[in-house]
């Protein structure tokens, strides 16, 4: 009885962290419901005005379409590139794996701005760099492309999201049973009939989750919205949250906001009640036991250069282009379109500069970056681990709530951290700290870590938990030696993306920095607010450099190089062995 | 003589006139001022909260405070969104946490908020031998002119002799689809003052329907857009670091202007007081308006070699005070929102 409930007592920490990851959660959705019963800005005076302001707007209809339409149009560009890498990464032989890993991780840290600025010169109407030159050839005096269109911006959006997409989803397809589809096609089902009959199938939680989770993301960004939305009269509702939280003079109407925030929430709530139907049948996409799978990856054959030619479309519009574009801002002294006169004045002293001032902002971004990993990876693995290992229903709704999550438009986020610090600052003095940043970083990562993680552990099988069960393993030591080591790929992939993001996202340090704790994204934010865009493209090149290094040195350490099905297990099947736990003496 | 002795003799006379300059300003300090300083030396740091300022910049601003009063403290700065800032400066000095801010650098309309919260140090600026002139309220002590209805056009796509001299140029057809400006209503308050809210409110109509006026999120965006070529005029942002660099934009004389004040205004839980006045009776000294002009391209009308003074000198100008904008501003933002079609 005494072994029994040591046992149960070790699990307990799992819960407890699990608990309090939800309860963090929790702060930036009670801080938008708070917020949109709020008047204005005085946070906890009680009003329905702007529910009644949100539903007589006229506009509401059209603009919560458009928004749906942006959603969709951003996740279906998105996943019509992310799903195919998977695969090409994790199930064939496709020739430059290691480089599309290391541009899909470049990509992630490339500012969506520059994306959406590098696709401005070349098509705005004005003075479009392609438009000027169709007009040079005399065939027609109006511009043939206008990029400020909603099409764009899905196009865009969508191909800045893949990274993002392919790895959410790459720990699902490594762990995929390699024998069901190599029973596919040895009985000659062609390739395109395996995947969609064999791996679409299997993989649907984790799609479902990448879809969705993309769905929320794409229409809660704004950095392209902005810059094309914006001139472009494309109204959409994280316009409207933009109007509300950033008034030049007045009060920012958190009210409104969160009242928007919580119209996002309905639209995504009809998607997520889905998504939560599918984990109560997690046991048909188990697909791991405790048989070894290793495989050999597809031959692409003749499609290997089709394959190729897919990828490198990608590449070309979603890397070179921006980086082209952060190069040549790097190099001319003010932000300017091409033009032999801007070739003569290239300079290289912004990168000069830029070294100079980024040792305190990178220091300080280091930190949270860190903070931010260990934060959101240790919350999301106990989650993670509650939601589909625990077999208790209400932690799938639980699992609902951190989903809801990204709905939270990120100020109305950060400002409910700030609130938070400043509300238990007298037990816990985090306020005006950069711990409170990486902690708000690390929550506002959670929906997608677990996301990750969810897909990867919903594919191993129950039979696994029970077998340690009755070997007497507790389920601490089963949830350390069975569930940590099957889900390394997914809590690698979910440090990368924290990682990444952490150190270029803008608006949760500029909210809540008090003015020591600059970052490299407060620092590129202030030199580009001071025409000081030259030296911004530069530390932005260096960041995109540091990155892909840091990114492609972890990939190579951890073992996840080995790309493809079954790599890296046998590392960590020795690791098992060697550290089994001692048989119990209930046995 | 050899070349290096030259070059050395140059820097120590540059040196020694650099240390003359500095003790000759401290010497001239008033009184009051002056006690300041041993205190300020202690307190060792200050930090401002407001402009958007690179690294360079505040290590100048730094670099020249401490010279002005033979002092070497560090100086702190960071800008960010004024409103929310605000927001959370209210709640923490209701529930007693530290906000980490000496001095909140802003608009009339922010500190009315700090106002309201109590969240404002009173302090009479006058006794630092300030110009009365330049007090803000009970709080506050104005530190430069600012305006967001500035005028810039590309020098590549208009003549200075096309560019608009009075508001309603800016109605003529050659610039439709031709103007940005920010999504703000801000802007056109700032008009209001130039103009009068009647003809204001008919040009911001005109701009919507008839030009076609592309709108931006920052103001930022407006000038690198007219910079690059993309619009040929932009409404709303000033340009005077991008003609620093030698973009090829210029501000238009548009009259008559709309101009108010940013001022300083202590935090009541101000950590380090002495240095706080000391950074804010300085710029409003002359010299370090000069650093203002210098360094930001900011200061007075009134201000030798400020950007401002030259723009706004023989124009007419319309003065956003506290008093207007407290009366007027909720209600013209809430009207100009609508006619921009901003919730």
């Amino acid at each position: 009885m005494r072994l029994g409930a040591r046992k149960i007592s070790g699990i307990v920490w799992v819960y407890g962290i699990a608990f309090v990851g939800l309860a963090f959660i929790l702060v930036s959705l009670m801080g938008n419901a708070v917020g949109s019963f709020s008047i204005e800005g005085d946070i906890g005076t009680f009003t329905l005005s702007n529910y009644v302001d949100l539903f007589k707007d006229e506009e509401l209809g059209p603009v919560t379409l458009r928004t749906l339409m942006l959603g969709v149009g951003s996740v279906a560009v998105m996943m019509l590139f992310a799903f195919p890498f998977a695969w090409l990464i994790t199930r064939t032989d496709f020739p430059w794996k290691g480089p599309l890993f290391t541009l899909l991780t470049a990509k992630l840290a490339i500012p969506g701005f520059i994306t959406a600025m590098a696709y401005i010169w070349l098509f705005n109407p004005s003075s479009g760099l392609l438009n000027k030159m169709f007009n040079a050839t005399g065939i027609g005096a109006e511009p043939i492309f206008n990029v400020y269109q909603l099409s764009w911006i899905c196009f865009l959006q969508g191909i800045v999201l893949t990274p993002a997409c392919v790895f959410m989803m790459l720990p699902a397809f490594r762990n995929m049973d390699a024998s069901l589809e190599e029973a596919a096609w040895v009985s000659g089902v062609s390739k395109f009939e395996t995947i969609r009959r064999v791996v679409l199938p299997l993989l649907g939680p984790g799609v479902l989750a990448a879809t969705l989770f993309f769905f929320v993301i794409s229409i809660e960004i704004f950095d392209i919205v902005a810059l094309i939305g914006m001139p472009g009269e494309i109204e959409v509702l994280v316009i409207w949250i933009f109007d509300a939280m950033h008034p030049v003079m007045g009060i920012p109407n958190f009210g409104l906001a969160g009242a928007i925030g919580m119209l996002l929430f309905a639209l995504c709530g009809v998607a997520i009640m889905f998504y939560i139907r599918m984990l109560r049948q997690a046991n048909r996409y188990a697909v791991i036991g405790g048989k070894a799978r290793r495989f050999s990856p597809q031959p692409l054959g003749k499609w290997k250069w089709p394959a190729v030619a897919f990828v490198g479309f990608w590449v070309f519009a979603a890397v070179v282009l921006p980086v082209i574009t952060l190069i040549w801002v790097a190099l001319v002294p003010y932000l300017q379109p091409f033009s032999m006169k801007a070739v003569e004045s290239m300079t290289l002293i912004s990168f000069e500069e830029a070294l100079t001032y980024m040792g305190g902002p990178l220091r300080n971004t280091a930190i949270i970056t860190v903070g931010a990993i260990i934060i959101s990876i240790t919350l999301a693995a106990s989650l993670s681990w509650v939601v589909t290992r625990s077999r208790n229903r209400a932690a799938h709704w639980a699992d609902g709530i951190v989903f809801l999550s990204p709905a939270v438009p990120t100020m109305v986020a950060a400002v409910a951290f700030q609130f938070m610090g400043i509300s238990l600052y007298s037990w816990v003095p985090l306020y005006g700290t950069i711990w409170l940043i990486a902690i708000a970083m690390g929550v506002r990562m959670l929906a997608y870590c677990t996301r990750t993680m969810n897909a990867s552990s919903i594919q191993i099988h129950f039979e696994l938990d029970e077998v340690a069960r009755t070997s007497g393993v507790s389920q601490l030591m089963s949830f350390r030696w069975i569930f940590i080591p099957i889900m390394m790929p997914a809590i690698f992939y979910s440090a990368l993306m924290v990682g990444m993001l952490a150190a270029r996202d803008l608006t949760i340090p500029l909210v809540m920095n008090t003015g020591k704790a600059a970052t490299i994204s407060t620092l590129i934010f202030d030199l580009q607010s001071n025409g000081d865009q030259n030296a911004a493209g530069a530390i932005s090149l260096y960041m995109i450099v540091l990155l892909a290094l840091l990114a492609v040195a972890a990939h190579k350490l951890t073992g996840m190089s080995e790309l493809g099905v079954g790599a890296g297990r046998p590392r960590r099947r020795k690791r098992a062995r060697r550290r089994e736990p001692a048989p119990s003496p209930a046995e | 003589m050899s070349r290096s002795i030259i070059t050395k003799l140059t820097i120590s006379a540059f040196v020694a006139g650099g240390l003359l300059l500095g003790q000759a300003s401290a010497a001239d300090l008033p009184a009051a001022v002056k006690a300041l300083i041993a205190g300020a030396k202690k307190e060792g740091e200050v930090s401002i909260y407001g402009r958007t300022l690179k690294p360079t910049q505040i290590s100048e601003f730094n670099k020249r405070l401490n010279k002005f009063y033979g002092i070497d403290v560090k100086l702190h700065m960071a800008g960010g969104f004024h409103t929310a800032k605000a927001a959370e400066i209210q709640l923490a000095v209701k529930k007693g946490a530290p906000t980490g801010i000496d001095v909140f650098w802003t608009s009339y309309a922010t500190s009315f908020r700090l106002e309201r919260a109590k969240a404002l140090t009173k302090f009479d600026w006058t006794s630092l031998g300030i110009d009365p002139a330049l007090k803000a309220s009970d709080h506050g002590v104005k530190s430069h002119d600012v305006s967001l209805c500035f005028v810039s056009y590309n020098t590549n796509l208009v003549k200075e002799s096309e560019a608009p001299k009075i508001w309603e140029d800016l109605l003529n057809p050659k610039w439709k689809g031709r103007i940005t400006m920010p999504r703000s209503p801000a802007v056109w308050v700032y008009v209001t003052v130039a103009l009068g809210e009647e003809k204001s409110e008919k040009l911001l109509r005109g701009l919507m329907s008839k030009q076609g006026i592309k709108r931006m999120a920052k103001f930022s965006d407006v000038r690198t857009r007219v910079a690059n070529g993309e619009f040929a005029i932009g409404l709303g942002s000033d340009a005077f670091s991008l003609i620093r660099k030698g973009a090829p934009i210029k501000m238009a004389k548009v009259g008559p202007m709309g101009l108010s004040n940013w001022a300083f205004y202590m935090l009541k839980d101000v950590q380090h007081p002495n240095l706080a006045k000391l950074w804010a009776y300085w710029i409003t000294t002359p010299n370090g308006q000069k650093a203002l002009a210098d360094i930001d391209g900011t200061g007075f009308t009134t201000s030798a070699g400020a950007p401002i003074a030259e723009l706004s000198k023989g124009k007419k100008i319309g003065w956003l005070t506290r008093d207007y904008m407290k009366k007027n501003g909720r209600r013209l933002i809430k009207k100009y929102a609508k006619i921009m079609k901003i919730r």
